[in-house]
């Protein structure tokens, strides 16, 4: 924070981290049967 | 419905060897993806929207191997976050306090499994509770 006191104790200076997964779906097909 | 009255059943697969349907229609997912939610309860999958609309399949013609092909579609795809937000706090030379938050899937995006037989293809405008106008 850019501030002092209390409040820069309490709540300044945390690390963050981000881990972020992206995927493509899978392909898909389609049948049938007579039921 | 088959002439003689028996259900034709439309399944999604990858297995090679099955025959296929012919297509109708443009067929899309579109309740599944990134911000889309599952249906009317996630838990019961009566209340699931249809994963496709039935109608853009049908049965070919006698004696034809049907046009619909394999993998035509490609399913949900899956967004998913971890996040963490850290602060160690210093007392003297020795000890450190960390305090820290841990979130899995923050967006709450859902996680969509593979397509399956167990999914749900039909009309969209059929009872949701009653497996859609004779179709599953």
């Amino acid at each position: 924070m850019n501030r002092g006191g209390i409040l820069n104790v309490l709540f300044g200076g945390y690390e963050i981290s981000w881990i972020q997964t992206v995927e493509t779906g899978n392909p898909i097909g389609f049948s049938y049967v007579n039921a | 419905m088959n002439a003689d009255g028996s259900t034709i059943r439309y399944y999604p697969t990858n297995n090679a060897g099955n025959w296929v349907p012919n297509l109708v229609g443009t067929p899309t997912m579109p309740h599944f993806g990134v911000g889309k939610l599952i249906g009317g309860n996630r838990f019961d999958q009566a209340q699931e929207n249809a994963l496709v609309d039935i109608k853009n399949f049908a049965a070919p013609p006698e004696f034809t191997p049907g046009n619909a092909g394999r993998n035509i579609m490609t399913g949900p795809a899956s967004y998913y976050s971890q996040t963490s937000a850290k602060k160690n706090f210093k007392f003297g030379e020795r000890w450190n306090l960390q305090v820290r938050w841990d979130f899995q899937n923050p967006f709450h995006n859902y996680g969509f499994k593979p397509a399956d037989q167990s999914d749900r293809l039909q009309d969209p405008n059929c009872s949701k509770d009653h497996g859609g106008c004779g179709h599953r």
